[in-house]
Parts: structure tokens; C-alpha cells; sequence
């Protein structure tokens, strides 16, 4: 049984979950399973029983506020938190919003991974 | 009331009687919406298909072509973030789509093709959630996935072509 936080990354780029996997997991803190699609992420939290879910904005099947909707009309993942990831606005413009949209928090893929993983932890510390 | 109304020439203030100035171009309103008209329509007959589309709705977002990178980036983070509220509230809807479309042409004009990737990609995803307007609007947006650099040139031609004096 590991202690490592388990997190699921959904986002349809391969090369951006491979680096971000391999950020993480270097960390020494963190396990993370990654998904390409938003379709497969109910069934893949349901198996990996992750305890934040960092989910890109825009991919091709459903973007990032598709897959929150079914998150949160499941009884069962409902509760995981979620750290979203976006392309489209710059780590500027992230810092200038305090690195939060709608009351969840948005980081930006430019960011560094040290930025990434620090909003993981305080996401995970609530 | 009425009559002071009806009195009113197009295109002039009713209050003053004097034209309405575009604090931008210095020109009539009025003329500047019938400039505007005149070459959406001429986009669209001259491009085939989404192109002209394309062009036609990226006229109304290029008087940004005037403010620099920065600024550019900074209005273009302004219509992300916008964007991804709506989608994380679920309240997307038409105003959405414009935000997107308008990112879009931003990101065409800084030349950032992964972005330009991305706000296709969104657009292509939400279209087909919204009424069937928008469901009429994905050859749009899978035209600029497949050919971006050649949209961005586009983008950035038609452009400069407007900023132009």
C-alpha cells in the first residue's frame, strides 16, 4: 500500500501528461495515472480511487467543464478536488487572477512544475 | 419625442445634430458600419466556404491589431479566462462561442499556433452543445484545425490590410 497521493490527469496530449506525470512522480510525492479521454475519467477514477483530479480545459471529446459536470453528478467522485490545466491563457494571466477561475483553480501549462505541484498540495490541503 | 426622432438623418446625433465620431477611426459611425458590411460580405463571396466566414466574423475583433503584444495578450487572457468561467459554471451559450472566436483571432495575431489549436479544439467540442446555429458553425472550426498556419496568415494579412492608412 502506498502513501503517495494518487492523482488523475485527464488531457488529450500524450507529451504534456508524459512531462507532467514525470514532473510529479519525481516529486517523490505523488502517483499519477493519466487518460487521454474525458469520456474514460469516471471509469478510470473509479478504479484508481484518485485523490485529486487535474483535468485539461479544452480536448477534443469534452473540455475540462464537461468532465467537472459528471464528476459532480456522481455521488461517488463528487467530492474529489479538481485542479484544472489550460493552453489558453498565459502564467500572467493566471498570476493576475490569483490562479483561480470560478473558485477553482486554473494553472496554466506554461507554468513551471514546482508552481504546478505547489497547487496540488494546497488544493489537496484544502 | 417622436417627431425629434423621426427628424434624426442616419447616421447623425439626435441630440446635436451632429455625426456620430468613432473615437477609433475618427470616421461617421455610420460609415464605418457600412464599410464593415460591405467587406464582410465581400470576405465571404470572395473566400469559399469557412474561410470567408472566417474572415468575415475576424473583422469585428482586428481594431485590437492596433495594441501591442502585450496588450494583445493581456485582452487575450481577458477572453480565456471569461471563457473558461462560462464552461466551469455551465453556463456557456452564444456569448461563449464569440469570446472563443475572438481568442481565437488574438491568437492568430500573436502568432501562437498551440493556442490557435486550442481555442479551435474548444470551439469544435462546444458547438455541438449549443443550438443548432452554432452546430452550423464546426466546418468553421475544423477548417482552422487543419490549416492554422495558413489561418493565422490569413488573420494577420487581413490585418494589417485594415490598419492600413
Amino acid at each position: 500500500m502506498t502513501d503517495k497521493r494518487r492523482i488523475l490527469m485527464i488531457d488529450d496530449d500524450p507529451s504534456m501528461s508524459g512531462i507532467v506525470k514525470r514532473n510529479l512522480e519525481q516529486t517523490g510525492t505523488f502517483e499519477v495515472r493519466t487518460e487521454q479521454r474525458g469520456a474514460d475519467g469516471l471509469q478510470a477514477a473509479r478504479e484508481f480511487r484518485p485523490d485529486l483530479l487535474l483535468l485539461d480545459m479544452v480536448m477534443p471529446d469534452c473540455d475540462g467543464g464537461n468532465v467537472l459536470a459528471l464528476f459532480r453528478n456522481d455521488d461517488e467522485l463528487k467530492q474529489i478536488p479538481v485542479v484544472f490545466l489550460t493552453g489558453t491563457i498565459s502564467e500572467d494571466g493566471m498570476d493576475a487572477r490569483h490562479g483561480q477561475i470560478a473558485g477553482y483553480p486554473v494553472v496554466s501549462k506554461q507554468a513551471k512544475p514546482k508552481t504546478l505541484a505547489r497547487q496540488i498540495e494546497q488544493t489537496l490541503r484544502g | 419625442m417622436i417627431s425629434s426622432f423621426r427628424s434624426a438623418k442616419p447616421g447623425l446625433n439626435k441630440f446635436t445634430s451632429r455625426p456620430h465620431i468613432d473615437r477609433t477611426t475618427g470616421c461617421a459611425g455610420n460609415v464605418i458600419l457600412k464599410f464593415r458590411h460591405s467587406l464582410e460580405r465581400g470576405l465571404r463571396e470572395e473566400f469559399p466556404g469557412p474561410q470567408g466566414e472566417l474572415l468575415a466574423t475576424a473583422v469585428s475583433s482586428l481594431h485590437r491589431h492596433a495594441f501591442d503584444g502585450q496588450q494583445q495578450r493581456r485582452l487575450r487572457d481577458m477572453d480565456g479566462a471569461a471563457t473558461l468561467y462560462t464552461l466551469l459554471t455551465g453556463t456557456a451559450d452564444a456569448a461563449t462561442m464569440g469570446l472563443i472566436r475572438s481568442a481565437m483571432v488574438s491568437s492568430a495575431l500573436l502568432a501562437d499556433m498551440d493556442a490557435v489549436l486550442q481555442w479551435a479544439q474548444a470551439g469544435l467540442t462546444r458547438c455541438t452543445q449549443l443550438d443548432g446555429k452554432w452546430l452550423a458553425t464546426a466546418p468553421e472550426w475544423e477548417w482552422v484545425l487543419a490549416n492554422r498556419g495558413y489561418y493565422i496568415e490569413l488573420v494577420q494579412d487581413l490585418a494589417r490590410f485594415l490598419n492600413s492608412k
